[in-house]
């Protein structure tokens, strides 16, 4: 049994931990928060996501408030993508009730169990992708992007030169932003890889436009399915002041700690939470 | 100037909406969470497992009785105060975004901007209702 007080307490400091390691990351630490809450304190996963989604809306904003005054976000392609990534939501927190209510929470556990494993991958894998530097950037016109004005350039402040850039495979980077949109709504995180990943990898936009677009978009892709957890009960507010209040505290502490640089030693650290809460959450979801 | 480059008032003013929100619902947060250790409101549960059990924290769905709650300084009254607030945050971002876009006469982004912005009043005043009779009691 904890007692309220000791719940506030507790997850106000583990929420302001994932915040710091996640905004030195790179990757919200918004994915920490459900299995801390599920895992740690044996809150059911649905009241877990509804505190959880709420503070991802809080660490997204913040963030983005920064990021648009240093105008590397891409206002433009964000908004478009929000379509995608907004309707995602509907449909995956719409799901996540769906199990909750047929007595399916497991497949939820197993899968985010799984997206922690494909999120540990993902950091290291970055880590390599901003070594590499912006190679793959599309310059070529693309006749659909110039009709949705999904281009522009930034000021990229390490190599001192600006880079242009053009939208390419929109169609298929938008069904990738959806799906983003479809796991944030059903974990109750940002979704931010995926996210970054239809931007990046099949847009071919340039990595810290992709980063910063997609952190940009996850307040507004949240918004969507916390409006319909809070509506329908599972935004719990004593559950989830102390995480929404703690990842805004660590995600600034995290950002004034490092600008630019990231220690290996915190990404590593970062990896091995990811693998056992993976680990753990599978191990809740399967039956025995 | 350029016209890939959205002005320097959409950035300024989305930009600002986005500080201001989430600085505002912190501060209510904050002193919400300070209000529910220092006095916490009649019939809190001891325990967590006994807060969850009741759901005792939920929001409000009535904006009289949230304004009663925040007039009487009741811990959960002002942190569902601090929590829309921040779920207002981005909505107002959006509706934002609609009127700039406006201004600037950019009729293809006034339509993506409304689509979004009728997609989350959807989602909060049609799905979350219908998902809310669904789940029976709550």
């Amino acid at each position: 049994m904890i007692g309220i007080d000791e719940y506030l307490l507790l997850m106000f400091l583990v929420a302001i931990l994932a915040g710091v390691i996640g905004s030195m990351v790179g990757v919200g630490g918004g994915i920490l928060v459900v299995p801390a809450l599920t895992i740690g304190f044996g809150v059911p996963i649905e009241y877990a996501i509804g505190a959880s989604i709420v503070s991802t809306i809080a660490t997204s904003s913040g963030a983005a408030s920064a990021y648009v005054r240093d105008r590397i976000t891409n206002l433009r392609i964000g908004m478009f993508l929000e379509i995608g990534s907004v309707l995602g939501s509907i449909v995956g927190v719409t799901t996540t009730l769906y199990f909750v209510r047929s007595g399916l929470s497991w497949i939820i556990f197993v899968v985010f169990g799984l997206v922690l494993f494909f999120s540990a991958y993902n950091v290291l894998h970055n880590a390599r992708r901003e070594r590499r530097g912006e190679s793959l950037v599309n310059a070529q016109p693309n006749a659909l992007a110039e009709r949705l004005s999904l281009r522009g350039e930034y000021e990229d402040k390490s190599l001192h030169k600006t880079i242009g850039y053009v939208a390419t495979r929109i169609p298929a980077g938008f069904g990738v932003i959806f799906f983003g949109g479809l796991l944030s709504g059903l974990l109750g995180v940002g979704g931010g890889v995926l996210k970054v990943l239809g931007m990046d990898t099949v847009m071919r936009l340039p990595f810290k436009v992709s980063t910063t677009t997609s952190n940009f978009m996850i307040g507004v892709t949240a918004t969507a399915s916390t409006g319909i957890l809070y509506v329908s009960g599972y935004v719990n507010v004593i559950l989830a002041a102390p995480v929404a209040l703690g990842v805004v505290v660590g995600s600034l502490v995290g950002a004034r700690a490092l600008v630019r640089s990231k220690p290996a030693s915190i990404r590593v650290l970062f990896v091995v939470i990811l693998l056992v809460f993976g680990v753990e959450m599978i191990y809740m979801g399967i039956p025995h | 100037m350029t016209t890939e480059r959205p002005s320097a008032d959409l950035n300024d003013a989305i930009g600002k909406i986005l500080r201001y929100g989430v600085v505002l619902s912190s501060v209510a947060v904050a002193a919400g969470l300070a209000l529910m250790l220092l006095a916490p409101p009649p019939g809190t549960p001891g325990t967590l497992q006994g807060a969850v059990a009741v759901n005792f924290g939920r929001p409000t769905l009535s904006p009289s009785a949230l304004i009663a709650g925040v007039a009487h300084g009741s811990a959960v009254g002002v942190l569902q105060l601090g929590l829309l607030l921040l779920i207002a945050t981005p909505i107002t971002r959006v509706a934002a975004s609609v009127l700039l876009f406006f201004r600037e006469r950019d009729v293809l982004y006034v339509g993506v901007t409304l689509l979004v912005l009728v997609m989350l009043l959807f989602a909060l005043f049609v799905v979350g209702p219908l998902e809310s009779a669904g789940s029976g009691s709550g």
